[in-house]
């Protein structure tokens, strides 16, 4: 009787070229069209569908590019990568079986650089960006909407920089910037004109409560508006410190307090920024956070700062 | 007997064309797309596909223009220029063999204008934009990343000027900005919403050392951030003067936030903001940080304090 079986060695390239696991070839830089083909190496000349099928095309420090608008689902990001739409539009509107637009989780040396996105989750129940861990994450030029929070960053060890700019982040079910590192992680913020309009909770916020790391914010010449209950806050009650800097800032139309800041290692200096219009007070302190003010704020509303610095 | 050899000049003529080394027509415009074909002149109908090749077709003093998204290439430049990549995307991702994604070696009054180019060298060890030599120097626009230096500026004779609006910088492996001429080089910059992010050494550093000329620059409504060492250092040890005024500039989260060193190295600074570096304001070597008084300098691990304080007028 004759066998029929497939000699192993073919069985296994029969099986791995259906897994569509490891790519064949992975290029340094990738492209993605709304109406491309997952296939390939994704050349400029056959561009990919998804960031998940060029992702996995992509060398770790590559760049994921995008040649024409489309929609090109979530992604999780597990090395060095840089994702760039530069005058396209590039959507995500769900966060799938990743919970999550984009959920971030590299290697302490990785950095990953967000270029253009437009993260529209729709009102499902998932993150907009999610940093697990990294060296640095940089979001330019992107909006996120619809999300539960907008960006999650949690790193659990290390120190990890978080950089926005130019990006709104907008009527979210959740919080608009969550900075709350975990375990002994700490966190390097400057956000940069940016826009965080509408959350259902807070605005922005800095909370090294659950580490034993400290977080470092600087918020500049942007606006935190119409949000839930806190539009910036500060909130440290573990073995770390919270400084954040608030400049040419405004801290406007919230629900509750516009700049807040609880617990002994809670600090905020503020200075050229506006805070107004706050359902509640204007500027707020519990267990001993510390609101440390250049005397050069337009601020209406109940609340005075905890001492008055001197600029140099 | 008849002789059967061309007339010297059809023979020439027919060399002329044969050699392709001078373009047969160069145009004041060309175009390039990332799925274009290096031949012809790169007009529109025809774009071409690497900056080096539509270079050779283009006039001195034109424009190579990016019709559609893609990777052109490393490219030295050595006339008047000027790339524009409005609404697309202009990815150069290598060096080549120049060690830099964009080398400029102009003429002391050529001038060179990129918009809208991402440069992204995956952290190889070559430079962004090196400037060797030119009158002037316009980056508008535009992402460095993952380079040696983002931009290195070491013009050797004269005084060159670096203008530089909506430019991002991150992730070098060396300094962001490095803005150094060297032997008897000047140098004048303009650094206007700069973002410097990450740098493994320091963010924008403004030097006259090595050069007998000097060196001014104005770093304003910019963030110089994450890096390593310093995120602003004006040096000067050499026979020029180093002088940096840094205006509603935000210097935090590296280092140091400030750093003057050396006599003749001045940093005028005004409505800015150190914070969170390990120290805020530091000199060395008798520098001078000379304030207006305006500035937010705390959160930092030493605040530090001005040499000077200055009044505004």
């Amino acid at each position: 009787m004759r066998h029929h079986s497939l000699p192993i060695g073919i069985l296994a390239i029969a099986c791995g070229l259906l897994a569509n696991a490891a790519p064949a070839r992975a290029a340094a830089a990738t492209w993605v069209s709304g109406t491309g083909t997952n296939a390939g190496s994704c050349p400029i000349t056959a561009p990919c569908r998804t960031f998940r099928f060029a992702y996995g095309q992509t060398d770790a420090g590559g760049t994921i590019n995008v040649l024409s608008p489309g929609s090109f689902g979530p992604l999780t990001i597990a090395k060095s990568i840089s994702i760039v739409a530069d005058g396209v539009e590039a959507v995500i509107l769900a966060g799938g079986a990743i919970g999550a637009g984009i959920k971030i989780e590299a290697g302490a040396g990785e950095i990953v650089s967000l270029r253009g996105l437009t993260i529209d989750l729709r009102g499902t129940a998932n993150v907009g960006i999610d940093f697990r861990s990294g060296a640095a994450l940089h979001v330019h030029k992107c909006v996120i909407r619809k999300s539960t929070t907008g960006i999650n960053f949690v790193p659990a060890s290390g120190t990890s920089e978080l950089t926005v700019a130019d990006s709104v982040i907008a009527d979210t079910i959740g919080s608009g910037i969550d900075v709350r590192p975990t375990g002994s992680g700490s966190a390097q913020v400057v956000l940069d004109r940016v826009r965080v309009e509408n959350n259902s909770q807070n605005g922005i916020g800095f909370a090294g409560t659950s580490t034993t790391g400290s977080v470092t914010a600087t918020v500049r010449d942007s606006v935190s508006a119409g949000n839930g209950p806190l539009g910036i806050f500060a909130a440290e009650q573990g073995s770390g410190t919270t400084t954040v800097m608030i400049d040419r800032t405004a801290s406007v139309n919230n629900g509750d307090t516009g700049i807040y800041a609880s617990g002994a290692g809670a600090t905020i200096q503020i200075g050229d920024s506006t805070v107004s219009g706050n359902g509640g007070a204007a500027l707020f302190t519990v267990s001993d956070g510390v609101i440390n003010s250049y005397q050069t704020n337009k601020v209406t509303g109940v609340g005075v700062p905890t001492n008055i610095i001197p600029m140099r | 007997m008849r002789r059967h050899s061309l007339p010297i000049g059809l023979l020439a003529l027919a060399c002329g064309l044969l050699a392709h080394a001078a373009p047969a027509r160069a145009a004041a415009a060309t175009w390039v797309s990332g799925t274009g074909t290096n031949a012809g002149n790169c007009p529109i109908t025809a774009p071409c596909r690497t900056f080096r090749f539509a270079y050779g077709r283009t006039d001195a003093g034109g424009v190579i223009n990016v019709l559609s998204s893609g990777s052109f290439g490393p490219l030295t430049i050595t006339k008047s220029i000027s790339i524009v990549a409005d609404g697309v995307e202009a990815l150069i991702r290598g060096a080549g063999s120049i060690g830099a994604a964009i080398e400029i070696q102009a003429g002391a009054s050529d001038v060179v204008s990129l918009r809208g180019l991402t440069i992204d060298l995956h952290g190889t060890d070559n430079d962004g934009i090196s400037f060797v030599s030119g009158a002037a120097l316009h980056v508008h626009n535009s992402v460095i990343r993952n380079s040696r230096y983002g931009i290195l500026f070491a013009p050797a004779s004269g005084t060159s000027e670096l203008h530089v609006t909506d430019l991002v910088i991150a992730d070098t492996n060396a300094d962001g900005i490095r803005f150094q001429p060297a032997v008897s080089g000047s140098a004048l910059a303009i650094l206007d919403r700069v973002r410097v992010e990450n740098a493994s050494d320091a963010g924008i550093v403004i030097s006259g050392t090595v050069t007998t000329g000097s060196v001014a620059a104005t770093v304003r409504d910019s963030v110089s951030a994450g890096a390593a060492g310093s995120g602003i250092v004006a040096q000067e040890s050499g026979s020029g003067t180093t002088t940096v005024m840094t205006d509603r500039t935000a210097s935090v989260n590296n280092g140091t936030g400030i750093y003057a060193i050396g006599a003749a190295a001045t940093i005028r600074i005004g409505d800015s903001t150190v914070t969170g570096n390990g120290t805020g304001l530091n000199t060395g070597n008798s520098g001078t940080i000379a304030s207006y008084a305006t500035n937010k300098v705390n959160g930092n691990g030493t605040n530090g304090d001005p040499t000077s304080v200055i009044d505004m007028k």
